[in-house]
């Protein structure tokens, strides 16, 4: 029985091998993940600022350092003059201009003596936009560590009434002492930290996209199997065996595509690890084949079930997290196989969830089928 | 000549069989926008009603020094108009969280407040946002996460030092005093660190505003994947009725001028659909888009105009990626992947200036990325002759590849 059965699925494989088409096809998945991949190498931001700050003044080198050292999700563009960051702004190629004042240090030294907050960069914006909103954020935490500085050296020297105290042993004190790291971190509820991974926000939705693209793989290949019923290639099997021959339809297909969904997701960068990636990837394949041909029973005909591919495919981009992540319609992303994927990968609990969801999909396709 | 209009008649009827359930298709794509608008617009109602994203904190929030952060969070800094901050347990927050309740639990963990005092900082808060995967808004949030711990390690770097030059100094009985007047001048400095720059909005819109650069993006969208809404026209084709008609007269190109011609009937049929309660939305003004505001439905007809050649170029793109695909189902995943890939480079998902520039150059290059430039530039009623002849040389380069694909089909394949 067994033995038989990987028999049927050899000649199916070598059935689907034989196009060469379906082969390039595969390919294409891959080619276009490592072709993202590779592109979203360069650096890349929400919003792109022109900086200005002036040269030969310590508080602007260190600001300087916290922006440009490091990633961030705003893109920079350094100027040589206030002038300059302004026609950036002027002819588009740049947001938003940040033109710090020329004395920075004894600007800062002067408000941290006062404990006073006034301006010291002026912020140019084409439009007010949320991602100037959080830059204007990051600026000001870019400010703050020199600013911090000059009030501690203030308050030392003028609170404290040590003015004879030299900068070296002020600078020196705070060097021992000095914090830094973060005092956050990002986890999954898996407990691993989103700091393993290593890509930027570029290549984030391409999980997502290869999840809709194997589902999309199933639905095609239940078209497959309904287009041969229709050519009487599954004439001589009573209509109650079809559901296994059309399981197992899908179940070569998928099986192809799952291996390039690996590799795709391996070749884009956003691989986590292969005891995860494979249980998932599997799990959803089985899901995928269970969804495909409920769905295939449920429209009866190749020209439905082809109509329905549009409109599932704009509610799986809108439901599922690949662009955005909506916070309702919960019950409708219930219902979506890559919505399971994708929020497995790092919480077990959906690929329980995503096996429990398959039963329910394979009882409602028997009892479809007995029907029939 | 006249077989050629005969076949084109075929094929129109033939379209015309489809057009019924094509129309369910377009009322169900219509049923889940239509959905996905009222969701968009009714999340936007609530935040500007005053909702704010709900984050749970999870851990004892007990000690004074943190509640008193907590509260000064909460009622006096900028970040009161968009975080809200709620304190629940372990197993309410992961509920919270899987209900979509929660854009992110973060954990105190006991010891926060002596690793912070002390300077180790060594005890992490960790958060879990509601999305499950990296991605633009958890980076953002890591982005805010390490703004706050800058203004953290900082104030305390200055307060460690100036506790370092008393004990240096020999004047330690003074430290606890001292420690407690620069804490609550750096946490007004804090409070009050939006004054470090004066903004100017120099107001320059020479670019689509975003709500009119998605609404232009859903109909690109929609045009780039009308191929999967029109797979049935391409089943049960064969070499042999390709063979028949050229030996009955009507060759390659007369074949695919007729299909293609009849596919466009259909395609602009679906696009007609989808546009009429579009057009009801802007006139009614339940959708709101700055460009356009009090027009009513006025700007949107002009905008379907635009449109025109894209939909003629799509089409035609859609017919060789058929043509070229062995049979419908390579077809259909083809249309997709294809899709996905253009409309994802060309920034119909994300803004293209969000991509690094070789990508954006990339992507600007693509039929899907040409037909967004030609239709901003449309808008704006300046369309530059390169971008024109780009959208009909991909155009023509479709229809001459798809008639060579059928030219080799039907010369491979035994009649």
């Amino acid at each position: 029985m067994i033995r038989e059965m990987f028999v049927k699925l050899w000649l199916l494989q070598k059935r689907l091998l034989k196009r060469k088409s379906f082969l390039l096809l595969l390919c294409l998945a891959p080619l276009f993940a490592a072709g993202v991949g590779r592109l979203s190498e360069e650096s890349a931001g929400i919003a792109a600022i022109a900086v200005y700050l002036p040269g030969e003044d310590a508080a602007a080198e260190e600001i300087a350092d916290r922006l440009f050292d490091g990633e961030s999700v705003l893109r920079y563009l350094p100027c040589k003059d206030g002038e300059e960051a302004r026609a950036c702004v002027e002819s588009g190629e740049a947001d938003a201009a940040w033109i710090f004042e020329e004395d920075l240090e004894e600007r800062l030294k002067e408000l941290a003596g006062r404990r006073r907050v006034r301006p010291v960069v002026t912020v140019l914006e084409r439009s007010d936009s949320v991602p100037l909103i959080l830059g204007r954020e990051i600026l000001t935490a870019a400010i703050y560590p020199a600013f911090s500085y000059a009030v501690y050296e203030g308050y030392v020297r003028e609170e404290l009434g040590m003015e004879t105290i030299t900068e070296e042993e002020l600078r020196s004190a705070y060097e021992r002492v000095a914090v830094e790291g973060s005092l956050f971190q990002m986890v999954y509820p898996d407990r691993t930290s989103a700091e393993a991974e290593d890509y930027g926000y570029v290549q984030a939705p391409l999980r997502g996209i290869l999840a809709i693209w194997l589902t999309f793989c199933g639905l095609a290949s239940a078209l497959w199997f309904m287009r041969d019923e229709e050519k009487g290639v599954y004439e001589r099997m009573p209509v109650a065996k079809r559901l296994v021959a059309s399981y197992m339809t899908c179940a070569v297909v998928l099986a192809d595509a799952s291996a390039v969904l690996l590799f795709a997701v391996k070749l884009a960068g956003v691989f986590t690890e292969w005891k995860k990636e494979v249980v998932s990837c599997v799990v959803f394949a089985a899901c995928v084949t269970a969804f495909a041909n409920l769905l295939r029973l449920l429209c009866r005909t190749p020209q439905r079930l082809g109509l329905v591919l549009l409109p599932l495919g704009v509610v799986m981009l809108a439901l599922c997290p690949v662009f955005l992540n909506l916070q309702h319609f919960r019950a409708g992303k219930m219902l979506l196989p890559p919505w399971y994927y994708l929020q497995s990968i790092h919480n077990v609990r959906y690929l329980y969830l995503m096996a429990a969801y398959t039963l329910i999909l394979l009882l409602a396709g028997c009892v479809l089928q007995r029907r029939r | 000549m006249g077989k050629v209009s005969a076949y084109f008649m075929a094929q129109l009827k033939r379209a015309w069989k489809l057009l019924p359930a094509q129309l369910a298709a377009d009322l169900l794509i219509c049923v889940c926008a239509g959905v996905l608008v009222y969701l968009l617009v009714a999340q936007a109602a609530i935040d500007a009603g005053g909702a704010r994203y709900r984050i749970g904190m999870v851990g004892d929030l007990s000690d004074s020094y943190l509640g008193f952060g907590i509260a000064a969070l909460q009622e006096m800094d900028d970040s009161r108009f968009m975080i809200e901050l709620v304190g629940m347990s372990e197993e309410e927050a992961e509920d919270a969280l899987a209900r979509g309740d929660l854009y992110a639990v973060m954990r105190v963990p006991d010891d926060l407040m002596e690793s912070v005092v002390s300077g180790a900082n060594d005890s992490l808060i960790t958060y879990t946002p509601a999305e499950g995967q990296k991605g633009l808004g958890t980076m953002v949030m890591g982005e805010i996460t390490e703004i706050a711990s800058t203004l953290v390690t900082s104030s305390q770097s200055a307060i460690f030092a100036m506790q370092q030059v008393l004990f240096d100094q020999g004047r330690d009985s003074e430290a606890a005093r001292a420690t407690d007047r620069l804490n609550l001048s750096l946490i007004n400095l804090v409070l009050s660190r939006s004054g470090f720059s004066e903004v100017e909005i120099l107001g320059y819109a020479d670019g689509l505003s975003m709500e009119l650069y998605y609404f232009c993006s859903a109909f690109l969208l929609f045009l780039l994947f009308s191929g999967l809404l029109n797979c049935g026209f391409f089943a049960r084709r064969s070499a042999a009725l390709s063979q028949f008609l050229k030996a009955k007269g009507v060759g390659a190109f007369w074949q695919i001028l007729g299909e293609y011609l009849a596919y466009l009937c259909l395609v602009l049929m679906g696009f007609f659909c989808l546009s009429l309660p579009a057009a009801y939305l802007l006139e009614r003004e339940w959708i709101g888009i700055p460009e356009w505001e009090g027009m009513g439905a006025y700007p949107f007809w002009g905008f379907l105009r635009i449109l025109f050649p894209v939909i003629l170029m799509f089409a035609a793109l859609q017919f060789f990626l058929f043509e070229a695909a062995e049979g419908i189902v390579n077809g259909i995943l083809l249309q997709f992947l294809c899709g996905a890939g253009m409309g994802y480079l060309a920034g119909y998902f994300y803004p293209a200036a969000f991509f690094p520039k070789r990508m954006q150059a990339v992507g600007g290059r693509l039929p899907a990325g040409v037909a967004a430039r030609y239709v901003e530039e449309g808008l704006f009623g300046k369309v530059s002759a390169s971008v024109l002849a780009a959208v009909f040389a991909y155009l023509a380069v479709f229809f001459a590849l798809t008639v060579f694909v059928r030219r080799r089909r039907m010369g491979r394949e035994p009649l």
